[in-house]
């Protein structure tokens, strides 16, 4: 083996999937929406509280590999506080734009939170 | 014993690069002579078979069904027409399904394990959702992931059709008992049908021996090329069983008011078959008897055995699948806590170049059954050594430090 470490994944994927934000369970939420990857099964549930046509709050919960947890941690960042219609544009490109060139991407694996989200707001006009 | 480097010079994917190839029970490299033979067909001989009335295609027939007789040879089966061509193992199974769906005279209980592959219990799914003749049960398999055999004998009854079995599972490796499971089929009338993806490629496989009524194997996981499966079928099976697909080379004779299918294994082997595929598996074939199939199962179950001591040492490693001194299948399934497989597989690949599989590897029945979400899994062959085993410990290890796990 090299001495050199070599990067695995972002760095900032990284982080997001050892420190998730918005992680865990909303009381009360207003949409939920819960997607799987098929390749492993993992799993993300994701609940929304809408106000005044905007996410107010949104947190998700669930079981996944660095790129799902990471990916999903970052897309509820960018998600919190948009219009429900900006919210449903939101694609796989605005997560990667919050990482590096290098390292691993899996896109099934990135698209489950973004799969959840959808799901969640696909009843909401 | 396998001299593992002159073994891998065999393999021009593998001969001086860094790979450390742990995917084998997904698909296995290729072998010089095997490839050397795809580009001598399309070479030399280039035509169709059966049909030319000129030497050249004398000659590919010649060699195609020589592949016929030297399989049959192999599995120790009784002649070659009990050797159908088809795409891979899956499409084995799925035309085996489908002939049974339509052989109007059997009805009733469809049994699979839920140690199978996707690839031996949707066919059967599928054929059992689309009539009410049949009726898909699955036999248990226990937290440890063997087959719970008073659930097997309380399912089988005289009206079941057909009990469908992996010789190894793809997951965990076990073995399954084939003679015990045929016999137990036998004696209440039902098919016994062996997906022998996993076994084939490490040890010999005596279809006489175990008396199944099918097998199907697939040559790319036995140093064969892609595109290529085998479906053996006893005889008089074979001969009652309609054909799955229409087309040239399956029919005797066509009018608008008459057909009459052609014999068996024709019958089954509908339009132009991959020609250079069967000719070249000829050469897989000799290969494999070259090495030797016991030396190659001794060798793989010595790296199995290898990788099972090394890996169990690893603090927070759980290894799936038989006990401990039972043989299995030359592969092996864990998980590391606090990293998921997907990760793992990921640092194994970026630190030292070593590929191994991660995910539920079609088997989603038995992720179920032995209540878990995905696992790694390394799976060994001919040119794998011990090395490779210290060196895959070691990057597990270092995964684990970057990617946080428990230390």
């Amino acid at each position: 083996m090299s001495d050199e470490r070599p990067q695995i994944y972002d760095q900032n994927l990284m982080h997001h999937s050892q420190n998730p934000h918005n992680k865990g369970e909303l009381p009360n939420p207003d949409l939920q929406g819960s997607a799987k990857n098929p390749n492993c099964g993992d799993k993300i549930k994701l609940g929304l509280n809408i106000k005044d046509g905007s996410i107010r709050d949104i947190k998700f919960d669930g079981y996944g590999c660095v790129l799902c947890i990471g990916s999903a941690s970052i897309l509820t960042q960018l998600a919190r506080g948009l219009s429900v219609g900006d919210a449903k544009e939101l694609t796989l490109d605005d997560i990667e734009a919050n990482m590096n060139e290098s390292g691993k991407k899996r896109e099934e694996c990135m698209a489950v939170g973004l799969n959840a989200l959808k799901q969640a707001l696909s009843e909401e006009s | 014993m396998l001299d593992v480097n002159s073994v891998r010079d065999d393999f021009p994917a593998l001969k001086n690069q860094d790979l450390i190839y742990l995917d084998n029970a997904a698909t296995s490299m290729t072998p010089e002579p095997v490839t050397r033979e795809l580009i001598n067909y399309y070479h030399e001989l280039g035509t169709s078979v059966y049909r030319g009335i000129y030497k050249r295609a004398e000659e590919t027939t010649n060699k195609f069904e020589y592949t016929r007789r030297k399989t049959a040879d192999f599995i120790g089966a009784e002649s070659s027409r009990e050797i159908v061509f088809t795409k891979n193992c899956t499409e084995s199974l799925n035309i085996l399904a489908y002939s049974l769906h339509h052989w109007k005279d059997r009805n009733g209980k469809i049994l699979v394990t839920e140690m199978d592959h996707h690839s031996n219990i949707l066919p059967w799914r599928i054929m059992a959702e689309s009539s009410n003749r049949f009726q898909l049960e699955y036999v248990r398999v226990n937290r440890e992931g063997q087959l719970d055999m008073e659930d097997l004998e309380a399912k089988l009854s005289s009206n079941s059709v057909a009990l469908a079995f992996p010789a190894i599972s793809n997951v965990i490796g076990a073995y399954n008992p084939v003679k015990k499971l045929t016999d137990l089929a036998h004696e209440n009338g039902a098919l016994a049908v062996v997906d022998g993806a996993q076994w084939l490629p490490h040890r010999q496989f005596n279809v006489r021996d175990y008396n199944v009524d099918f097998l199907a194997f697939s040559a790319h996981k036995m140093l064969g090329p892609t595109g290529l499966g085998i479906l053996y079928g006893k005889e008089e099976l074979l001969e009652q069983m309609p054909p799955p697909f229409g087309g040239g080379e399956m029919v005797r004779s066509n009018t608008k008011t008459e057909v009459t299918w052609n014999e068996v294994p024709q019958k089954f082997e509908a339009g132009t078959p991959p020609i250079a595929q069967i000719i070249a598996f000829s050469k897989t074939l000799s290969y494999l008897n070259k090495l030797g199939m016991s030396s190659i199962r001794k060798h793989v179950n010595k790296l199995t055995a290898k990788a099972l001591r090394e890996l169990e040492k690893i603090p927070g490693l759980k290894i799936f699948g038989p006990g401990k001194g039972e043989e299995r299948g030359g592969l092996v399934s864990f998980n590391l806590e606090g990293v998921h497989p997907h990760d793992l597989a990921a640092a194994l690949d970026s630190l030292d170049d070593i590929a191994i599989r991660a995910g539920l590897h079609c088997a989603q029945p038995l992720h179920e059954a032995m209540k878990l979400n995905a696992t790694s899994r390394a799976s060994f062959y001919v040119y794998n050594d011990e090395a490779e085993i210290d060196r895959l410990v070691d990057a597990i290890k270092e995964a684990k430090n970057v990617l946080g796990g428990e230390k």
